[in-house]
């Protein structure tokens, strides 16, 4: 219904006494203006999610003084941010520290691109959608270690040496992840990923995959930066670490290219292990008929706010682990546990076992 | 049309990063410009359709291999050292510079390119079925060659076994013994003290 609306504006558009190619390109920006406000109204609303989850965990009301229930504090925060003055440190390499939150933002928000939202959303249909995503990812290791750099300041310094260690060691446990996933569908298409899992939700790859999305997810918060691996900001060791000299705007990117980095990867964990868009009462006689009428992004949306809420969760209530201990796990526990499995879903690819391999 | 404009501003980003990583006073700035290079030289990959080789190339060179070098080169603090180079020096550096330069110049123009299809030469399952066909020797070889840098890169540096870091640190747990002890002791007399303070 929705689709055939959309094709017929389409259609009208391209009618319209302007070049195609040009037509095209706008509709592209206007699709991708669209995908990113979205998303940062996302990360806008889950800062204050976090904010009021972990408040309720820890027998707090969080903020509840702009509007109600405080639903325009991230209003109230961004105006903020927006108007405060930034400060450059004198010694600090201006040109970096500059550019630094912007590198940290751009690949947070570049990665969307492939991510489909169901069967005929998404901005492109790249055939290695899955690595393009990897591959936006670790650039964003840049931000970091630019913002410690230019700096020019201990703290900032530090933490970006851990950052690019941490990132680099839990990529690796995180492709492992990817590996398993893409060795049971054979295609590094998002879409195709899937379409391979249709039909019900024991038809998901988290059952075979399990231990890769235990794998895969742990790496995420690790990647991101999140309690309890949040060594690189620490605000009892290194206040806030690469941020500690950002202001205003400048920190606020930083943030919101952190947030968005966590919804991608709840996203991707959705999509990967529970079936993205598709609806977990399918196959099943009634309920499927009756759940019929719900577009599949909302589905998606209600798989990846369970992993959003896992964040919070986690950090409400784990203790930030200590440095040698968060290498130890990458390097000891989650890759060889990962490259074990990768061996597993070989076999199980040879025997075609259950529903999955097929 | 379009696509020659676009090749030839990607085209430009990428020789103006790679001088910039030979002209750069700062290392950072070198390594910044380097990475600005296999960027856009990975988007000229995407440019021939061939994305697989576009996103390896981002994956492997700019998300490891040069967040890598950029470690190095922060930790080590590269800049303050200022080396001492004669110029006889680099003028005996820059003769096999201008050869190879003079070479791949000679190599490039007496070429015959053909052009190909990205998306039908590098798809995925093709790399996949030629290296794992065809060229199988030469993976294997380069897979074990790699292993051997791995291996002697852990046992090349000749480390002593580190004073073990206290992973099995246990808090001392506190129980009733040490958490109150009694002890007798002699309290001096009552009477000598005050005597004492008397005088």
């Amino acid at each position: 219904m929705l689709m055939e609306y959309y094709n017929q504006a389409i259609e009208w558009l391209y009618s319209l006494p302007v070049p195609a190619e040009i037509m095209t390109v706008t509709i592209i920006l206007v699709k991708i203006a669209i995908i990113v406000n979205v998303l940062l109204a996302g990360v806008s609303y889950l800062t204050l999610a976090e904010r009021k989850v972990i408040g309720a965990m820890q027998s707090r009301i969080g903020p509840n003084r702009v509007g109600p229930f405080g639903v325009f504090q991230p209003i109230a925060d961004g105006i903020k941010a927006l108007f405060k003055e930034i400060n450059v440190p004198s010694a600090s390499d201006k040109a970096v520290f500059y550019i630094a939150p912007i590198i940290s933002i751009a690949p947070a928000l570049a990665a969307w691109a492939t991510v489909p939202f169901s069967q005929d959303l998404g901005l492109v249909d790249l055939n290695v959608g899955l690595l393009y995503i990897l591959a936006m990812t670790s650039i964003s290791v840049y931000g970091v270690i630019f913002a410690g750099w230019a700096s020019n300041s201990r703290y900032a310094t530090l933490s970006a040496m851990r950052a690019a260690a941490q990132m680099i060691s839990y990529e690796l446990a995180m492709g492992f992840g990817l590996l398993g996933v893409v060795l049971a569908c054979g295609s590094l298409n998002l879409r195709e990923i899937v379409m391979a899992q249709e039909g019900g939700f024991w038809n998901w790859y988290w059952i075979p995959l399990f231990p890769l999305l235990v794998v895969y997810f742990i790496s995420g918060v690790a990647e991101t930066n999140r309690a309890p691996f949040d060594v690189v900001e620490g605000e009892s060791e290194i206040v806030t670490g690469f941020m500690v000299e950002y202001s205003g705007m400048t920190f606020a990117m930083f943030f919101m290219a952190e947030y968005a980095n966590m919804i991608l990867i709840s996203v991707l964990t959705s999509i990967l292990f529970l079936g993205g868009w598709m609806s977990p009462f399918a196959g099943i006689p009634v309920l499927g008929e009756i759940f019929n009428f719900v577009p599949g992004i909302v589905w998606l949306f209600a798989k990846s706010g369970v992993f959003l809420f896992t964040y919070l969760w986690i950090r409400a209530t784990f203790p930030r682990y200590r440095y040698d201990k968060i290498m130890q796990l990458g390097w000891k526990v989650l890759i060889p546990v990962s490259c074990v499995w990768v061996v597993v879903v070989c076999a199980f690819k040879l025997i075609g076992f259950g529903p999955w391999f097929g | 049309m379009i696509e020659n404009i676009i090749f030839y501003a990607i085209s430009s980003v990428t020789v103006a990063a790679t001088l910039s990583v030979v002209f750069a006073r700062k290392s950072v700035y070198a390594i910044m410009g380097m990475v600005l290079a296999f960027f856009s030289a990975a988007t000229l990959w995407v440019l021939l359709n061939a994305e697989f080789l576009a996103m390896i190339l981002v994956v492997v060179y700019v998300g490891a291999v040069m967040v890598l070098f950029l470690f190095v080169v922060m930790m080590t603090d590269a800049d303050t050292v200022h080396h001492k180079s004669s110029k006889f020096f680099s003028v005996i550096l820059a003769i096999p510079s201008f050869a190879f330069l003079l070479e791949l110049i000679i190599v490039t123009s007496k070429t015959n390119y053909k052009v190909i299809d990205g998306g039908a030469a590098f798809d995925v399952k093709a790399i996949g079925a030629a290296l794992f066909g065809e060229y199988i020797y030469a993976t294997e070889v380069a897979a074990v060659i790699l292993l051997v840098a791995i291996i002697a890169a852990i046992a090349l540096p000749d480390i002593k076994p580190a004073e073990k870091l206290e992973d099995d640190f246990e808090p001392e747990l506190a129980n009733k013994d040490n958490r109150l002890r009694l002890v007798k002791m002699d309290t001096p007399d009552k009477e000598q003290n005050l005597e004492e303070s008397a005088q």
